[in-house]
């Protein structure tokens, strides 16, 4: 009774370290996506000169870029807050980083950079958020 | 024996089910939309009346964004009990895209509309499904005054969003900068435009309006070969569609002319130059005058229209309802608006007053009397000017030292507002302006005679009016040159100080209206086709410059197309200013403002010398 007492109790630990690893990577790249899309919003033309991106570009067109990340940054939050609980939107976030590696590749110019971005974050969180899911099954008695 | 009973469904589980349903609607327009976008995305943004974006990857990014946000909505569309914070987010993000859009403005609210569509339906239902939920569990009270306050706000907004897509201005491209400078836009259509298929009509309806029954060419517009006058607008008229197609003027109806070598001669036309024929106070008169007839109406103008340009149900209905009377209001005010121009002389072909209107109507300053009538002056050699002098002087009296400035009040003059203002178009016309010569001058008078008139032109005339005068593009003081005073002073400093302070719409940074009494010496590039000359064109040819001020024509023919060749300017008999010629203006210096007194230079030379300078003058 007291090992597997112990060992119930390290599993639930193991899942709150790996619940707490996952939200603080998901939390720095939501903080970045919003910073990037303020400044998207903001100063479009000094972003789109300072990363090199595809231009020259309209700034609507950039201000629409950063308008998106926001929106997208605030539909995360719920996978955030609850990431156990609700799933769709961490699932859905990690393919979405996958594609948008892509679509910035194929894209090209400065927006490489914001591929290679993704794609690390994209391998992060999909590595973390499934270490997570395996650690809240093997915590359930 | 048994009896079966059904119950109907709680409100608040109906309402759950649609917005699920509007939900994953949303989500397969995003797909769909950003799909269409990312294959055709030059189609899908001509669809949309929104400009075209250069490189296509940003629109193609936008797309693929929207595709994206589109998964994050499907945990609403699931559960949105289960998934209340998403459901939440979900109609607040919609409805913040809408918001942006709204702030961008211009056509990419049309986006914010697509975002609205789903939005309002969304938060409605979720709001009933909530609400309802909350009254079963003693939560909440009814709350159908807030449902109805938000729907009818919902509804506000989207009609607003949608008569600001409808009405945002859609311009014609054009390739080259003459074309532009021709027929495009100056950013005046949806203020001042008029639905073309009224204006097409009117001069078949108002015909009585108009001087002879020709049509808009009975004006003097100048048409290009190969135009209809019956169904294509002249050179100086854009058309838009601002909500319907609209017809408005624009700088090169002042500045664009119609030359003819000999009377039997093929027309040329010459960009830039003074627009000799067109009459604009006479084509003024005529809308308004129109719009007061008692043939403006649907009855009539509807079947005109009609034989011109094809109309639909709605269209006619539209036009006789709401387009008709709305721009008969329009042109009525316009004309009582240049009441105070009937109790001037009139400006005749090829002249204006292009300041007094503004100082009157835009600037809101009171009728102060003066008569700023003057000639329409050409806009050649912009570059070639600040050359010979830095900041050189412009319009007749210098009132202005900056291109940029004159470029874009001139467009205000024309009707341009601060909401369709479109600072490239300004900057197009400026670089065309700056680099367009004047036309080489067709006459070839006697090589000796051109010789020795350059010498006396040097002697007399140099220090004001060559490239390299001590003087040239100076301000010449109104009682050293002597010429009529009125146009000088109708600038006045309190019309200096308001038009650079003038903030109405944006702040359109003018610094550099100033106020000097005297005209500017100009340059003389292009003379043979500026004719009639001085500010107030009251004198019709060179040769009769040379004359002292007595024995120039007191009144004269203006506003002909026919050049002439011995005599420099166009054509201009004497005439009766008691009956008007059968073509032309019979143009009368004996008016106030039309005098055609001064600038003596040059008429007390032996005759000989005269006419060599005159033969040099020809050549210019």
């Amino acid at each position: 009774m007291t090992d597997d007492a112990l060992t119930v109790g390290w599993t639930r630990s193991e899942a709150e370290t790996r619940r707490t690893v996952y939200r603080r990577l998901l939390g720095f790249t939501l903080i970045v996506q919003t910073v990037l899309g303020l400044i998207a919003l903001i100063v479009p033309v000094w972003l789109a000169r300072s990363a090199n991106l595809p231009g020259p570009p309209p700034a609507g067109w950039v201000q629409l870029w950063g308008v998106m990340l926001l929106i997208t940054a605030s539909l995360y939050l719920p996978g955030w807050i609850e990431p156990l609980h609700v799933r769709l939107p961490n699932i859905v976030g990690i393919i979405a980083r996958f594609a948008l590696a892509i679509a910035y590749v194929s894209l090209g110019r400065g927006l490489r950079w914001f591929a290679l971005y993704e794609l690390i974050f994209a391998v992060a969180l999909a590595w973390s958020y499934r270490a997570l899911l395996r650690a809240d099954l093997m915590s359930r008695p | 024996m048994s009896t079966a009973t059904t119950t109907a469904p709680p409100i608040e589980d109906g309402a759950l089910r649609w917005f699920q349903r509007l939900v994953w609607a949303g989500i397969i327009g995003n797909v769909v939309v950003g799909i269409a976008s990312i294959a055709y995305p030059v189609q899908v943004l001509a669809l949309a009346k929104v400009d075209p974006a250069t490189p296509l990857v940003w629109p193609r990014l936008s797309a693929m964004l929207i595709m994206l946000l589109a998964g994050f909505y499907i945990p609403a569309a699931l559960d949105p009990n289960a998934n209340r914070f998403a459901a939440v987010f979900a109609v607040v993000c919609r409805f913040a895209g809408t918001i942006f859009m709204a702030v961008v403005g211009g056509h990419y609210i049309i986006f914010g509309l697509f975002d609205f569509v789903f939005g309002a339906p969304q938060a409605i239902c979720l709001y009933l499904a909530w609400r309802g939920r909350n009254a079963a569990g003693g939560t909440s009270g009814s709350g159908t005054a807030v449902a109805i306050i938000a729907s009818l706000l919902a509804a506000g907004l989207f009609g607003w969003g949608a008569l600001h897509w409808l009405m945002e201005p859609v311009l014609p491209q054009f390739a080259s900068d003459e074309e532009y400078f021709k027929y495009g836009s100056i950013g005046n259509d949806g203020a001042s435009g008029i639905p073309y298929p009224i204006w097409i009509a009117m001069p078949d309806v108002c015909a009585r309006h108009l001087p002879r029954p020709q049509g808009y060419p009975a004006l003097g517009f100048v048409y290009e070969r190969g135009r209809n006058p019956a169904v294509d607008t002249p050179i100086g008229f854009s058309r838009a569609r601002v909500g319907v197609e609209r017809v408005a003027i624009n700088c090169a109806v002042c500045h664009t002319v119609r030359a003819r070598m000999a009377a039997d001669a093929e027309p040329q036309l010459y960009v830039g130059a003074a627009a000799n024929t067109v009459d604009v106070q006479g084509y003024l008169r005529f809308i308004s005058r129109c719009a007061a007839d008692e043939r403006f109406t649907a009855d009539d103008l509807i079947p005109a229209m009609a034989a011109k340009v094809k109309l639909s149900w709605l269209d006619k209905i539209t036009y006789r309802f709401v387009l008709i009377p709305f721009v008969r209001k329009r042109l009525l005010e316009q004309g009582e608006g240049l009441a105070w121009a009937e109790r001037r002389p009139a400006w005749g072909p090829g002249r204006i007053d292009p300041f007094n209107p503004v100082k009157f109507g835009m600037l809101h300053l009171a009728d102060d009397g003066t008569i700023g009538n003057s000639d329409m002056l050409a806009v050649w050699n912009l570059n070639a000017r600040e050359q010979i002098r830095p900041h050189a002087p412009l319009h007749w009296d210098g009132l202005n030292n900056s291109v940029r400035e004159v470029v874009i009040s001139s467009a205000l003059g024309d009707g341009t507002v601060a909401r369709e203002f479109n600072l490239p178009a300004m900057e197009r016309i400026e670089r065309f302006l700056r680099a367009l010569p004047p036309p080489p001058s067709p006459h070839r008078p006697d090589a000796a005679a051109v010789e020795r008139g350059k010498a006396v032109f040097a002697a007399n005339c140099a220090e004001c009016h060559a490239s390299d005068g001590r003087r040239t593009l100076t301000v010449i003081p109104v009682t050293e040159v002597g010429t009529d005073v009125n146009r000088s002073h109708m600038w006045t400093e309190l019309a200096r100080d308001t038009y650079n302070n003038f903030r109405e719409g944006r702040d359109w940074g003018f610094k550099s209206f100033r106020k000097i009494s005297g005209y500017v010496a100009e340059p003389l590039g292009g003379l043979w086709l500026n004719g009639p000359y001085l500010h107030n064109g009251s004198v019709p040819t060179l040769r009769d410059l040379l004359e002292p001020p007595a024995q120039r024509p007191a009144a004269f023919v203006r506003g002909t197309d026919v050049v002439d060749a011995r005599n420099g300017g166009f054509l201009a008999p004497a005439c009766d200013p008691r009956e008007q010629p059968p073509e032309g203006f019979c143009f009368d210096t004996r008016l106030v403002g039309n005098g055609n007194d001064g600038h003596v230079y040059g008429t007390a030379l032996p005759a000989s010398d005269k006419s060599d300078l005159l033969a040099y003058l020809l050549t210019l």
